[in-house]
This record gives C-alpha cells, sequence and structure tokens, in this order.
C-alpha cells in the first residue's frame, strides 16, 4: 500500500507539474494585455492580411491608424478566418463572453437583439452630421429590427453581377450582351449549340443560387413590397405566390435549357470561376468581389475580354426591372454592455472605419463600400471595378435573401433549389415547400 | 487443398499494390500541389507545377502562424498522449482484470464519450469552462483531448489485456510486484504493440483537433495548428497552393510518430511475445 | 468473464487508480452532457433567454425529416464501412503474414498514411477524381468503352451516398488494419503450429485460430466503426456539402447546422441527443448479434 501511495503521489506531481508550468506561462500573456489606465477595446473579426481580400485589407489599414492617432486606446483583436469566426461569435454570445465589438451579418441581428446583447446605433449613426444617409440605400436594411439599426455595415456590393466573356460571344454570333430575358434564353441556346457551357455554376456552397440569383430575379417579379410584407409576417405575402414560383421558375428554365454545367451541385463558386477562366463557359454570376480574382487569376485572353451586365429586363414581370440584390454583408456590432469611455472611443473607432474616407480605400482596393464615395471619376481603379461601379449606379439595390431571412428558412430555400435545376422538384413543389418552413 | 491459384495469387498482389498506391497518391499530390501558383492550381489542379514555387512555404508558414502555433501543438498533443496512456492504461487494467461494483456503469460511461458528437458539446463545454475559469490557459486543451481520447484507447487496451493470460499477473504478484508494479512493469511491455497503435491514434487526434482549439482558446499566443490553417480559407476564395504547403508541413510530425511507432506493431508479427 | 482471483487489490484501491481518469472524463464529457440534455428542453438561441418549451424539441425530432434522412444516410456509411474498412482491413491483414504476398513491408507502412491526411484533401481529391467533366473516373471510363456508365457521380442524389462513403472507407482502412496487426501479435504462435502438424492450410488457420482470437478485437472495430461513422462529417462536407439538396447529408452536419447555422442550441442539444441515442442504440443492437453469434 505505501509503495501505491508514493507511485500515485508522484503521478499527481507529474500531472500538477503540466498543468503547473502552464500556469506560469498564463500568468505572463495576462499581464501583456493591461494597459494601466487607457481605455481597451476588444475587437474579433476576420480580416487577414495575407490574403489580399479588398474589404478587409481596408479595414485593417484603418485601423493600424486609428490606433496610430489614438495612442491612449488598445485595440485587442482577436482574429479568425471568416468560416471560424461565425462559429466563435455564435459560440461566445451562448456563453455571454461577446467582445466589445464584433461583426454580424443581417441574419443575426434578430437574435443578437432578443438576447440583449447588440447596442441600439440610432444616436450614434445621427451623431455625425449625416452620416447614416450617406449609406447607400439598402445597405443598412439587413441591420435593422423594427427600423432601429443595430450595426454598420462596410461593403456593400451587389451579389448579382453576370461576368461574360466577348470574345466567346463573338465567336458564336452573339454581338452584345442580351437585353431581353428572351434575347438571353435564345443566347444560351446559341451558346449550347456552339458546345460552349453558357454559364459555369458552382452551388455546392449553396448559397450562389440563392444570394446571386434568386434575391434578384425574386424582386423583379414580386416587387419590393412582397419581400417586406414576407418579413413583417403579416399574412399579406407568401412563397406560393405566384411572383415568387415565377421567380423560381425563371431560374429553372435555365436549368432546362442547359444553361449550367451538369455538375453545379459538386463544385464550388471558386470552381465556377475556374471554369469561366479556363474558357470553357462564356459566363459566370456571382458578386462583385469576384472581380478581384479574375482579375488576378484569370489568364490575359480571358481577362481582356470579360465585361459585366446584370439579368436582363424581364418582360411579363411585376416588379421594377433596373434592380440588383445588394447590400451589407458584415457590420459592425457594439455589445450591450459597453458605457462610458469606453464606448465613446468605440464609437470613433467605428466611424474611423465606416466613413467616407474608409469607403473610399475599399474601393480603390476593388470592393464596393457600404458608403458612398464622390469623386470616384478621378480615383485610379481596375477596369473591372471601375465597370461594376459605373454599372451600379443606374440600378438599385433590392434585398439579398440570405442576408436577411432567417437561416433554417434560407437552409429551405438553398435545399430546394439544389434539387429543383436537377428536376427533382418543381418550381411550384419547391415553393410549397419553402412556404411550409416560413408559416412554422 | 489450394485456395488460391498461382494466377489468383498474382492478382491479389496486384490489387493489393495498386491499393498502396492509392494511398501514397494523395501525399504526393499534396506536395507537388504545394510548390504551384494559385493560378496554376485553379486553371489545372492535377498538373505538376511549371516552376516550382518555394517561396509559398515561406508565405504558408506566415500566414498560417504556423511558427507561432507549432510549439503549442507540440506540448499540447504530447502532454495530451501521455495522460491518454497513463490514465488509459490504469483504467483498462482495473476493468479487464477485476470485478467492482460499479465496473460495468465505468465502462459504458466510457463508451458514451466515443458517440458522443462533439459540436453537440461545444457549448456546454464552453460554458462550464467559462464559469470555472478555465478558458484560455496554456492547459485548457489538454482536458478535452485527454477526456476525448481516453474511450477509444481503453477499449483497445481493455481487448487486448483480457487476452493475456492472468498467470503473468500473478506469477508477478506472487514474486513481490505491487499492483503499480504490475501494470508497467509487467503487462505495459506485454501491449506493446497496441500501445503503439494507442499513441499513433490518440496523437493524430490531438495534432489535428479543431472545434476545440477554435471555441476554447482566444489568445493567439495559444493557438494550434489546425486553427492556423483555416487562415488560408476567406470569405469567398481560398489559396489551394499554400494551404497545401501548411499541410505539408503539419503532417510531418505526424508521420514521423507513425514511422517511430509503427515498427513496434509488427515487429511482433515474426515472432509473437506472450507464450501461453 | 468476472473473474475473482488472489492478486485482487481492495476496491477501494482501485477506485483510486480510476480516480484521475475518471475525473477529467466527468469533467469534461459528463458535466456538459447533462448540461446539452437540459438545453435540449428548452427554446434557446444562446442567450440569456431561455424558454422550457418540455419536449417539444423532441416532439419535432422525431418528425424531422431532415434528421431521419440524415440518420438513413448513417447508417449506410456504417454498413458499408463494417463491410469495407473492418472487412478488408482484416483480410488485407491476413494477407500480410502470408509468405507469397510481395512488398509486404511496403503495404504496412503506406496503407496507413491517408489517416494521417486533412479530410480537406482527401474531399478535394476525392471531388476531382468524381469530377463529370474531367474526373478520372469517367476518364477511365470513356477509355474502357463503359461510356454508358458515365454518371454525375456527386450529383445524382441516388448514387451520392455510394459515392461519398467510398473516400471515407478507402481512408480508414488503414486504420483497422493497425488495430488488427497490433492483435494478432497476441496470438500465440504455438496455436499456429500446432495446427499446422494436424496440417491446417493457412485459411483453415485463419478461420479457426486468428478469427476466433480476434473475436473481441472484431467486436472493438466493429465498435469504433459505428462510433466513428456516427459522427462523419468533414469529408462530405467538402465533397458536396450536403446537398444535392440534403440527400447526403449526415447527422453530424445537421446538428452543426442547427446549432450554428440556424443558432437553434436548445434544437442543436435535442438533435445530438438523439444522435447519442440513436448510437447507442446501434451498439447494443451489434453487441447482441455478436454474442448471438457466440453462443
Amino acid at each position: 500500500m505505501k509503495a501505491f501511495i508514493l507511485k500515485f503521489t508522484l503521478f499527481v506531481a507529474i500531472v500538477s507539474l503540466l498543468t503547473a508550468c502552464g500556469s506560469g506561462d498564463d500568468n505572463a500573456t495576462g499581464s501583456e494585455n493591461q494597459g494601466g489606465d487607457d481605455v481597451s477595446i476588444s475587437l474579433m473579426h476576420y480580416y487577414n492580411k495575407e490574403l489580399g481580400e479588398p474589404a478587409p485589407t481596408a479595414q485593417l489599414e484603418k485601423l493600424d491608424e486609428f490606433a496610430a492617432n489614438n495612442p491612449d486606446v488598445t485595440i485587442n483583436q482577436e482574429i479568425q478566418s471568416h468560416d471560424n469566426y461565425e462559429t466563435k461569435v455564435k459560440t461566445l454570445a451562448a456563453g455571454d463572453e461577446l467582445p466589445d465589438v464584433f461583426l454580424i451579418k443581417g441574419s443575426m441581428t434578430q437574435q443578437f437583439l432578443e438576447n440583449e446583447q447588440v447596442m441600439n446605433l440610432d444616436e450614434f449613426l445621427n451623431e455625425n452630421d449625416g452620416w447614416q444617409d450617406q449609406f447607400i440605400d439598402g445597405t443598412l436594411t439587413p441591420f435593422q429590427v423594427d427600423g432601429s439599426a443595430y450595426g454598420v455595415p462596410i461593403s456593400g456590393g451587389a451579389t448579382h453581377i453576370v461576368y461574360y466573356n466577348q470574345a466567346i460571344f463573338d465567336e458564336v454570333g452573339i454581338e452584345a450582351f442580351p437585353a431581353t430575358w428572351d434575347e438571353f434564353l435564345a443566347a444560351i441556346d446559341t451558346l449550347n449549340e456552339n458546345d460552349v457551357t453558357p454559364i459555369a455554376l458552382g452551388n455546392k456552397g449553396k448559397w450562389v443560387l440563392n444570394s446571386s440569383y434568386l434575391s434578384t430575379l425574386g424582386n423583379r417579379y414580386t416587387g419590393d413590397e412582397w419581400f417586406d410584407n414576407i418579413l413583417a409576417n403579416n399574412g399579406e405575402a407568401a412563397f406560393t405566390d405566384q411572383p415568387f414560383i415565377d421567380a423560381l421558375s425563371a431560374i429553372n428554365q435555365l436549368a432546362d435549357r442547359d444553361a449550367f454545367n451538369e455538375n453545379m451541385n459538386s463544385i464550388d463558386n471558386s470552381e465556377q470561376q475556374a471554369l469561366y477562366m479556363n474558357g470553357k463557359a462564356a459566363m459566370f454570376i456571382e458578386g462583385d468581389w469576384a472581380a478581384g480574382s479574375i482579375s488576378s487569376n484569370a489568364p490575359e485572353e480571358v481577362l481582356e475580354n470579360t465585361h459585366v451586365a446584370i439579368f436582363p429586363a424581364i418582360d411579363d414581370a411585376g416588379g421594377n426591372q433596373n434592380t440588383v440584390s445588394g447590400g451589407g454583408g458584415w457590420a459592425y456590432a457594439i455589445n450591450a454592455d459597453v458605457t462610458g469611455e469606453k464606448l465613446e472611443a468605440i464609437k470613433d473607432m467605428i466611424y474611423h472605419l465606416t466613413n467616407e474616407e474608409a469607403g473610399k480605400l475599399i474601393l480603390e482596393k476593388g470592393q464596393m463600400p457600404a458608403i458612398k464615395v464622390s469623386g470616384t471619376e478621378d480615383m485610379e481603379l481596375g477596369r473591372l471595378t471601375r465597370e461594376i461601379l459605373e454599372l451600379l449606379e443606374d440600378n438599385k439595390y433590392v434585398p439579398i435573401y440570405d442576408t436577411i431571412l432567417e437561416p433554417a428558412l434560407i437552409e429551405e430555400m438553398n435545399n430546394n433549389m439544389q434539387v429543383m435545376v436537377i428536376g427533382q422538384v418543381t418550381p411550384e413543389k419547391a415553393a410549397e415547400n419553402i412556404q411550409k418552413v416560413y408559416s412554422k | 487443398m489450394k485456395w488460391l491459384t498461382p494466377l489468383g495469387k498474382t492478382i491479389v498482389n496486384i490489387l493489393l499494390l495498386m491499393f498502396s498506391l492509392s494511398a501514397v497518391f494523395p501525399i504526393i499530390w499534396m506536395l507537388y500541389s504545394s510548390f504551384k501558383t494559385q493560378k496554376e492550381f485553379t486553371l489545372n489542379t492535377i498538373s505538376l507545377p511549371e516552376t516550382w514555387q518555394f517561396s509559398n512555404y515561406i508565405e504558408a508558414i506566415q500566414v498560417g502562424k504556423l511558427h507561432e502555433y507549432f510549439f503549442n501543438s507540440v506540448y499540447i498533443s504530447l502532454s495530451s498522449v501521455f495522460l491518454i496512456i497513463l490514465l488509459g492504461f490504469i483504467i483498462a487494467y482495473m476493468i479487464a482484470r477485476f470485478s467492482f461494483p460499479g465496473r460495468k456503469v465505468i465502462y459504458i460511461l466510457f463508451m458514451f464519450g466515443m458517440l458522443i458528437p462533439i459540436h453537440g458539446l461545444l457549448v456546454p463545454i464552453f460554458i462550464e469552462f467559462k464559469n470555472v475559469g478555465l478558458l484560455n490557459k496554456p492547459y485548457t486543451l489538454i482536458l478535452p483531448y485527454v477526456a476525448f481520447g481516453l474511450p477509444i484507447v481503453i477499449f483497445l487496451f481493455e481487448s487486448f489485456i483480457k487476452q493475456i493470460p492472468k498467470e503473468i499477473d500473478e506469477a508477478a504478484i506472487m514474486d513481490g510486484c505491487t499492483t503499480f508494479q504490475v501494470i508497467f512493469k509487467i503487462i505495459f511491455p506485454i501491449a506493446s504493440p497496441v500501445i503503439a497503435t494507442a499513441v499513433i491514434l490518440s496523437f493524430l487526434t490531438a495534432w489535428n483537433e479543431f472545434p476545440f482549439a477554435l471555441v476554447l482558446i482566444q489568445d493567439e499566443a495559444l493557438r494550434t495548428l489546425p486553427v492556423g490553417l483555416t487562415n488560408f480559407n476567406g470569405q469567398y476564395t481560398v489559396n489551394y497552393p499554400q494551404m497545401m504547403a501548411a499541410m505539408s508541413i503539419t503532417v510531418l510530425p505526424v508521420l514521423l510518430i507513425y514511422l517511430a511507432f509503427y515498427k513496434k506493431i509488427i515487429q511482433g508479427m515474426t515472432a509473437g511475445s506472450v507464450k501461453g | 468473464m468476472k473473474t475473482k482471483s488472489a492478486i485482487k487489490p481492495r476496491n477501494s484501491k482501485i477506485y483510486l487508480y480510476l480516480l484521475p481518469g475518471l475525473a477529467i472524463y466527468a469533467f469534461v464529457v459528463l458535466v456538459p452532457l447533462v448540461m446539452a440534455l437540459r438545453y435540449s428542453f428548452f427554446d434557446w438561441s444562446g442567450g440569456p433567454n431561455m424558454d422550457f418549451i418540455g419536449l417539444d424539441n423532441f416532439v419535432a425530432l422525431i418528425q424531422d425529416d431532415v434528421f431521419w434522412q440524415s440518420f438513413r444516410n448513417n447508417l449506410f456509411i456504417i454498413i458499408m464501412s463494417i463491410i469495407g474498412q473492418v472487412g478488408i482491413a482484416f483480410l488485407i491483414a491476413v494477407l500480410l503474414t502470408r509468405s507469397w504476398v510481395k512488398w509486404k513491408q511496403f503495404h504496412r507502412t503506406v496503407i496507413f498514411i491517408p489517416n494521417v491526411l486533412a479530410a480537406v484533401i482527401i474531399g478535394f481529391l476525392w471531388s476531382m477524381i468524381y469530377n463529370h467533366d474531367y474526373g478520372l473516373l469517367n476518364y477511365s471510363l470513356n477509355a474502357a468503352g463503359l461510356e454508358s456508365w458515365i454518371s454525375p457521380w456527386l450529383d445524382d442524389p441516388s448514387i451520392v451516398m455510394a459515392s461519398v462513403t467510398i473516400p471515407i472507407v478507402w481512408q480508414f482502412i488503414g486504420f483497422y488494419l493497425i488495430i488488427f496487426m497490433s492483435a494478432m501479435q497476441n496470438i500465440p504462435d504455438e496455436l499456429y503450429e500446432a495446427a499446422k502438424i494436424d496440417g491446417a492450410t493457412s485459411w483453415k488457420q485463419t478461420w479457426h485460430i486468428t478469427m476466433p482470437m480476434l473475436k473481441s478485437t472484431f467486436r472493438v472495430a466493429i465498435m469504433l466503426c459505428i462510433a466513428g461513422n456516427m459522427k462523419v462529417f468533414d469529408h462530405i462536407f467538402v465533397m458536396t456539402g450536403g446537398g444535392p439538396g440534403s440527400s447526403s447529408t449526415v447527422m453530424a452536419q445537421y446538428a452543426y447546422d442547427v446549432s450554428f447555422n440556424r443558432f437553434e442550441l436548445g434544437y442543436g442539444s435535442a438533435v445530438s441527443i438523439g444522435m447519442l441515442a440513436l448510437s447507442l442504440g446501434l451498439i447494443l443492437i451489434s453487441q447482441i448479434i455478436g454474442r448471438g453469434e457466440k453462443e
């Protein structure tokens, strides 16, 4: 027995040694974070300098600038990659451990608000003269609940841009990008006859058909009011309404005409770009962010011939036709518990990150900011970025379904569209399924 | 009676060879892809690199912060494996050898651990760790790694120890060994093949573990490699060549551990160790 | 099974030995498990607001088509894996003891290698093999004159499960192989020698000595197979994202989606508890079948 006790103590000693040397380190790192009397802000985001994505890079530069201008403010950043960020922020929310400032998506607003974890930003948005009105129409909407804003959006580009290869169009005899939906369908037939995949589609992530197709088509058919009613859940609108079914049918029509590559559900958005860049497809449809990777990765002859457009007007559709889905992607939210001096510092910081100056920088880097930027004519912009900017000037943003609607509903929508384009459900049936989840 | 004709044997040999080659191909593909440019990879995923981009590795280390996270991963994985083997072996020995009240219950409780979907426990564990102040410590991750690593090694050990004749223990006790000595001086060496297996498996699991590393650690200085490996995923883009460069680096220690320990597994293929 | 023996230490001593491991395990696994069980009775989106709703989550779970579809998908993977992983691994383990099998050392070393690779790599590579236009599989079928077999392997809901299961089976054969190889060393050589003297062929020896001696290893392997495949997720996610629709969604992905995409943590806990219950059920069934064979 004695021997046993000896060995057991030894074992416990080993274990505690392992943990003890750990806690030593811990003290060391702990003291680093305490910065005396200064204000210290904890901020969680997904910006990664090395990846060179436009808006994140711009935000990091602005953050550095803010830190340099405000030596009394310490910003403790927790950086996660984009995919992890969402998991992490939701876990932190569940444990009520959210940092002072964090990023939210439109669809998170409601839940964070219900749990009283985000601050009402209406006053803040009015503190700086006319700031609120500087945001492009539709970019604040995803972060508003009952007319109050809970997030300050950063970038706000379009999620629907048709990138097309003029050289391929020329080859098969399509002179200009089609001006009507019927011409668009005819163009698809022509491309198919010439053995070119008309539209490269990579919908494995399931969001492409929703963000880049349905959100725009939906509004073209249903108009604005329908979606407001859906959001208000006032019984005035349903997903089984004919205009929404027509929007689904429009996508279905594309699939029926073999507009897409056959493996559309098993490749992702970067692979759809790859198909396009390899010259195997005449078009692909994604948001404005894709301009960046086309510019840096496409072979010269494809890049030169790439131009942008949006879906042409649809004759028999009831809504406005000069619309494109767009608006806020991510926005800054402030922890509801923050007060006093810290809150003031945070407001300064967020303003610095999202004002017109910051917007300019985002645009220069190649993404559309959420805020209006003046004097773009004189700015040095990439060719595609400028084309997109000009394209968007004439068109109005309409809501991106999957940044606003409830995640469970989005999931149902996305799943149904995936099986619809391979002919497993009809648009009517898909609409019914979506409505079933909506009315739950 | 002949079960296989010479032709049959040749076919089996060829099939086995094809299978083995298929097992090596992915790692070779990962290695050469890690030297391609993003552009090359996008345009053709299977071709060899045109020019070898050694700079991918330097960038991969910077982007993935591998130099910062490497030590954390080594320290946490090794500590976890040490504790898993030590604690797991003791528990397995007790369960395999003796009957005592609660033996079945303990066995079943450990069985739970193998079945639990980790994502389902992520939030409760986060909240529990937060409440007792265990978040974000240098030893934080060791706890879940040990706890979730125990069940599988206990089952492996237990089924192995049961096969070892009890007379061996009894003889040792007669010779004056304590229980502790019996476990670690007598049975442990006999079980070395299965221990080698357990070391490989638990090191692999701890080294690659991701959800806990993401959720329970806030501090940059405490992060582990799998979290760094996700730095290559942007919102809309993935830098595959750099990611593969980073993965090639991180897979190396696992391969080394595997090669070091797997010898133990096969060394007895020719000479049996237990003479019962 | 149970043994009384002269060398048995006192119970208190046994418990003392068990204590450290059990304590860590209880803290990290059992307590949170109870917490998850509690959450499953609430409508909770992860903040201070929790509404007790009794068994509503479980009622919803029983009527949840996607959940049951994912369970069927898991079942499919499990059955394929028991045959494919455990079966093939055992076969290879036996083959590697045969004198006429060549390059044994090479096989033993490399078959495990896929296990060390991340699911992203495996998934990505197999997506390329399955790719409709330039994938290796369709290319080979074409070259072999089997054009009619060419399929959109990952895009057709009726075959997608088979397509995603093959890589999983393939990757983990090495895992079971080392388990069998390490267990086989525990079989006394004398048994084989005696059999040889009796003139038993090598396959007879496998049947009458190796298989029975490895009974408990088989049981462990099948259990690991069930447990591991109830939790698979990454590979399939990389290959298909769970689609088309939800045709290749598995339970772990569903639990993750519910908890972290939909943010329904109460229901997410119920899904996890449901998974745990189903896994336990499967293991019990497999144990009963295993025991039935023995008698």
